[in-house]
């Protein structure tokens, strides 16, 4: 632990309200530079909204969110993520008629400006890096393939390695393991993990999955229809009698979640 | 599973390439010598829509910007050209030099507007577009004392050695087969992928640091300018424009022959070119009414070939590779 923690990322007070719905309401949430947050909730509170405020996909009705010294209001979605906040997306997003390799190189040639370069060939520009981050998250296999011909689990490694080929300093992952089955969500979880620790990312992440969230995350905060319901270590949060309530009914005996963090 | 990869995608412009280009050009230049003169205007007219249709494939292809206004810029061009030759007495070579360049400008502030209002949305950009072709249109048509409006301009014709028919013919051989290196070049460079990286997933393009609009404008920008290098080329061939260069029908040309021919393949327009082109001709000898079968034809294409003539013949390809890989 290094004596004075920075802040890699901070909202104060934020509040998106959609017409008469209030979808967050005065959310203060402050990340510390290292640490691995997971943001959990049942469906409704408010968990992607506040993701993509965060991310600058909504502007927040009210509120703010700083990042790197900066207040996010005043930058483009591109421009943040060129000062290295990256997010994934709930529904894989990557680029499906292009090939696996390329996806990457697209990302790369983003972030060294080589995107701008219209006489040299495409394929031998930032190859090797490219190849690199395919086999960090273990596809390169794939590369020549299109990433709409993979499994949906490799899709979401594309999409990792998407988001490593931009060298984030802070990765928002929204919902990294939903929609595979157990084993790929494990190797998922192991990667996720290996990531953070190797390339020292700040990491924020949704997930419905509490055995993801006990296994990658140092610290959670609990939403609950839009507000902060609960903050603290995994053990301070399954053993939180408001946060069993919201997701089981006070009358329910079992405790939240798999094991330990 | 996903249809196969486009062919450019995958296609690295090296040596054996330009071989062949260079052997195209020869055998043309070579045929261009002896055939009766009615195929070399058919051949110079045939490459400059190749040209045009071509510069459209980088909007349609590879930036997923469907353009139906694109005639705008080939007129625009034409127009400089003939207007700076007949009415200020320019050199042709100055002439034809500032066809393309207004193009380019004409591009950049028609595409400023169709990038930033429309965005993603094909509809929007497609209506965008032929709101400003029409735009161009009209300003021909009605602005008498400069463009001379319905009578058009004639008496546009090059000096010297290209004054030549069969000269005009290889000089616009080289102009079209150097322009679509340089467009072969750009779409299969890292400007290409992010291209089709925009076309395939804006938002995800725009979270991977990228300025979505700027790379699209540039595109427009682009295509707008050989869109220009085409229609000055086409100024001088055909010594005599109107304003029916900047019509609605003129920009839906290109625009079919890419469909026709598949607009996620270089050759695309190419091959749809030629295949318009011949199917109009043939068919102009037995009806007046051949417009309305090409849009038959067109329909038909669009519904049993999606990705076009070139997408067939890739499909069959590959069938056939398959097969003799595995007997």
């Amino acid at each position: 632990m290094s004596p004075t923690p920075s802040v890699a990322l901070s909202a104060r007070n934020v509040t998106m309200q959609f017409g008469d719905f209030v979808a967050v309401q005065s959310v203060s949430l402050d990340l510390i530079a290292g640490e691995r947050r997971a943001l959990i909730g049942p469906n409704g509170a408010g968990k992607t909204t506040l993701f993509n405020v965060i991310s600058s996909r909504l502007r927040p009705s009210r509120g703010e969110v700083h990042y790197a010294g900066r207040n996010m209001a005043s930058m483009t979605a591109d421009a943040i993520c060129r000062q290295g906040l990256v997010r994934t997306f709930q529904i894989t997003s990557i680029f499906p008629r292009l090939t696996v390799l390329q996806n990457v190189q697209a990302a790369l040639y983003s972030r060294h400006g080589h995107a701008r370069w219209v006489w040299q060939r495409c394929g031998k520009v930032d190859r090797e890096e490219a190849l690199d981050c395919l086999a960090t998250v273990g596809i390169d296999r794939f590369a020549d393939e299109h990433g709409a011909n993979m499994s949906y689990g490799d899709q979401k490694r594309l999409e990792l390695a998407i988001a490593l080929a931009l060298k984030p300093k802070v990765l928002l992952l929204d919902e990294p393991t939903a929609g595979v089955e157990a084993q790929t969500r494990r190797s998922l979880v192991e990667l996720i993990m290996r990531l953070c620790a190797e390339q020292k990312l700040t990491l924020l992440f949704c997930e419905h999955d509490m055995d993801a969230v006990f296994r990658i995350a140092d610290r959670i905060t609990v939403l609950h229809q839009g507000q902060v319901l609960a903050e603290g270590t995994p053990e301070d949060i399954q053993s939180d009698p408001r946060v069993r309530s919201v997701y089981l009914g006070s009358s329910h005996p079992a405790p939240i979640g798999g094991g330990g963090a | 599973m996903q249809e196969p990869a486009s062919t450019l995608e995958d296609t690295r412009p090296g040596l054996v390439e330009l071989a062949v280009l260079a052997g195209v050009m020869l055998v043309l230049a070579t045929l261009s010598r002896f055939l009766p003169i009615h195929y070399v205007f058919l051949g110079s007219e045939l490459l400059i829509a190749i040209l045009f249709a071509s510069s459209l494939n980088l909007l349609m292809g590879y930036g997923g910007m469907l353009s139906f206004g694109h005639s705008a810029y080939y007129a625009i061009a034409a127009y400089t050209s003939a207007l700076l030759l007949i009415r200020l007495n320019w050199p042709f070579e100055l002439a034809m030099l500032m066809g393309p360049l207004m193009a380019a400008v004409g591009a950049l502030v028609f595409g400023a507007f169709c990038v930033r209002a429309a965005g993603a949305e094909h509809s929007a950009f497609l209506m965008l577009t032929l709101a400003f072709s029409q735009f161009v249109f009209a300003g021909i048509y009605k602005w008498y004392e400069v463009t001379r409006g319905d009578d058009g301009i004639s008496g546009i014709n090059a000096k010297g050695v290209l004054a030549d028919p069969r000269n005009y013919f290889l000089f616009v051989l080289v102009v079209v087969l150097a322009s679509l290196y340089v467009l072969w070049r750009i779409k299969s460079s890292p400007f290409g992928v992010t291209l089709m990286a925009i076309r395939d997933n804006q938002q995800r393009a725009e979270f991977a640091g990228l300025p979505v609009r700027r790379y699209q404008l540039a595109a427009f920008v682009i295509a707008g300018t050989f869109a220009g290098v085409a229609g000055t080329l086409y100024a001088f061939f055909s010594g005599t424009i109107s304003p029916q260069v900047a019509d609605w029908t003129a920009a839906a040309r290109p625009f079919l022959a890419n469909s026709m021919g598949g607009t996620h393949s270089f050759w695309g327009p190419v091959v749809g070119v030629l295949m318009l082109e011949t199917f109009d001709a043939q068919l102009a000898r037995l009806t007046q009414h051949s417009l309305l079968f090409v849009g038959i034809l067109s329909i038909l294409v669009g519904i049993y070939m999606p990705r076009g003539i070139v997408g067939v013949i890739e499909k069959f390809s590959t069938a056939l590779r398959r097969r003799r890989e595995r007997p």
